[in-house]
């Protein structure tokens, strides 16, 4: 019971430490370090409500799938935001304050005295011996049978959205690319021949106007209306 | 005792699991990188994780008695089904920030504020 609890407040701090660090850090590659952290304690939480199954699968999936595909996806981006909050001190503050209510709105929830089942002999046997993950098997495939193969088509659709959705084009072929052409197999061949080279370009046509320079600076003074400002935003 | 508060219960794992949703949420409503505010949802969903593991330790329903006792492990059968949906969520919201990442060039939330492809 002692060795319990160690491990529970060696957990618990380790989990909110490292969840702190993980919002709060400036550098998100140490955010991303520091989720693994919050995981594997996690995983140690998991173990101390004999939940032995859930904590290994807690370690493989999260501890080290998930946070390598979120260093991916750092790795893709840059780290190019220096200051991350989008907030200033003063509205952080008030996000706390917020965060603090939904804090104190959640905890009556967390302490309301729930009629706790004592553990059955024959289960604290099973725990002691093989663990809960025999149990957990059976829910699984009796129980749960219909939601777990759900699960899985899920999971499906999710690898397959995700490679549509990060593809950049389904046809393999840059879109950018290709140029459009007019069709013109319903005119006479006399009729393509007079259309041919009759179509130029904008920057052809600009530089055949007679007042090609006024043109251009009228464009110029176009554009410089046209691009957005921005207000500088951060800390 | 002091022993007897610091005895992990229920109520223990419960404001465990509070405070890492709340600091998950703080993340989530206040980061500017797409990237971290993927990483507090998914600290948010470890929470509810842990109290549904909780739940299932301290409240677990046993049918009948003796030998022929079965014993449910629903709190640890939900936990799983949320791990696979949050992993799936994991993989198309990368997928969808990478989209992004190319279009835009950026992992800024607040250039994301258009509907418009």
């Amino acid at each position: 019971m002692l060795l319990e609890t160690i491990l529970f407040w060696v957990f618990a701090t380790a989990a909110v430490g490292a969840a702190l660090s993980v919002v709060f850090h400036p550098s998100i590659i140490y955010s991303a370090l520091m989720l693994i952290v919050a995981f594997l304690s996690i995983a140690g939480v998991f173990v101390l409500n004999n939940a032995d199954f859930l904590a290994v699968v807690q370690t493989l999936v999260y501890g080290v799938g998930l946070t390598i595909i979120i260093l991916f996806g750092i790795m893709f981006t840059g780290d190019k935001l220096l200051s991350d909050r989008s907030v200033t001190k003063r509205q952080l503050a008030a996000y706390m304050v917020v965060a603090g209510m939904a804090f104190a709105l959640l905890l009556p929830a967390a302490l309301h005295g729930y009629r706790v089942i004592p553990t059955p002999a024959a289960l604290a046997a099973i725990y002691q011996t093989e663990g809960s993950t025999a149990l957990l098997g059976t829910a699984l495939f009796n129980t749960y049978a219909l939601p777990f193969e759900l699960a899985s088509i899920l999971l499906l659709i999710a690898m397959v959205g995700a490679i549509l959705i990060s593809k950049r084009s389904l046809s393999g072929v840059d879109e950018t690319s290709i140029k459009y052409t007019p069709n013109q197999s319903h005119l006479t061949p006399e009729a393509q021949e007079a259309l041919e080279g009759t179509t130029t370009s904008l920057a052809a046509s600009k530089a055949n106007h007679p007042n090609a320079a006024d043109v251009e600076a009228a464009a110029n003074e176009a554009a410089v209306d046209e691009i957005p400002f921005r207000e500088p935003v951060g800390v | 005792m002091m022993t007897d508060f610091l005895t992990p219960q229920l109520p223990h794992f419960l404001i465990l699991a509070t405070t890492l949703f709340v600091i998950g949420l703080v993340g989530v409503t206040t980061s500017r990188n797409v990237i971290r505010v993927l990483m507090s949802l998914e600290l948010m969903l470890n929470a509810v994780n842990i109290n549904m593991v909780a739940f299932n330790n301290y409240l677990s329903p046993a049918y009948g008695s003796g030998s022929g006792a079965q014993f449910f492990m629903s709190g640890q059968a939900f936990a799983i089904f949320i791990l696979t949906v949050s992993a799936a969520e994991a993989a198309v919201g990368l997928a969808i920030v990478i989209a992004l990442y190319r279009k835009y060039k950026t992992v800024d939330m607040e250039q994301f504020s258009v509907l418009k492809g």
